[in-house]
């Protein structure tokens, strides 16, 4: 992993054709600027990793796995 | 957001509710058009069912059993999707991956489905507060 500490308006070289431009710094956020080839997709991290997790979701769970887990909630009830 | 159980538990459990997500669900943006239904009496967990196919199919789950101050903030463009102005008539449920094995089973607290009980109109949204995991184990610490 590379680590780079840049300034507001300074940028990053990725390959020949990728830019990364550090646009602004407010409080906690970062805005970040990308230049890249139409092609090359660009998507925040959590909306990868949300994506791969509703696939993981999208296969039901065997019946038997649902009942112990209505099994398990219904313990919890106060 | 308060807890999602005085809207859950007006919905009939035998009522079909079709639920429109105009951009579907990630990974699955082809299907726009569910059913959400009832999977246990407390209305802790549901299925959000393809309304015009067998699949996909998700357990969701009401994240406030298991996370009483769990807040999930929309921003106004969000609100503005479901034409509303606050939260009153938005309903939270989270995304679950169930594993044989309990203890592995997980939900997104990052990203929940958001449902407008009124319009029927859904979103999964990926929220920008907190530092909610995508993969938050349910039962961590417990047996």
């Amino acid at each position: 992993m590379l680590v780079i500490s840049r300034k507001v308006s300074e940028s990053i070289i990725i390959g020949d054709n990728i830019e990364i431009i550090l646009s602004e710094i407010s409080g906690d956020r970062v805005k970040i600027c990308i230049n890249a080839p139409k092609e090359i997709p660009i998507l925040r991290k959590e909306l990868l990793e949300t994506r791969s997790l509703n696939q993981e979701a999208s296969v039901s769970p065997q019946k038997q796995t649902l009942d112990k887990l209505k099994k398990v909630l219904a313990k919890k009830k106060p | 957001m308060g807890t999602n159980q005085t809207i859950l538990q007006n919905t009939q459990a035998d009522e079909q509710n079709v639920i429109h997500f105009d951009d579907g669900i990630l990974g699955f943006e082809e299907v726009k058009e569910y059913l959400l239904y009832h999977e246990d009496e407390d209305g802790v967990i549901w299925s959000l069912q393809a309304a015009r196919a067998d699949v996909p199919s998700f357990i969701v789950v009401d994240p406030y059993p298991f996370i009483s101050d769990y807040n999930a903030q929309l921003t106004q463009a969000e609100l503005a999707y479901f034409g509303e102005t606050g939260t009153e008539n938005l309903c939270v449920l989270v995304v679950a991956v169930i594993k044989p094995n309990l203890k592995d089973s997980v939900v997104n607290l990052k990203a929940p489905i958001v449902i407008d009980v009124n319009s029927k109109k859904a979103k999964q949204i990926i929220l920008e507060n907190g530092d909610y995991p995508i993969r938050f184990k349910l039962f961590a610490d417990k047996e």
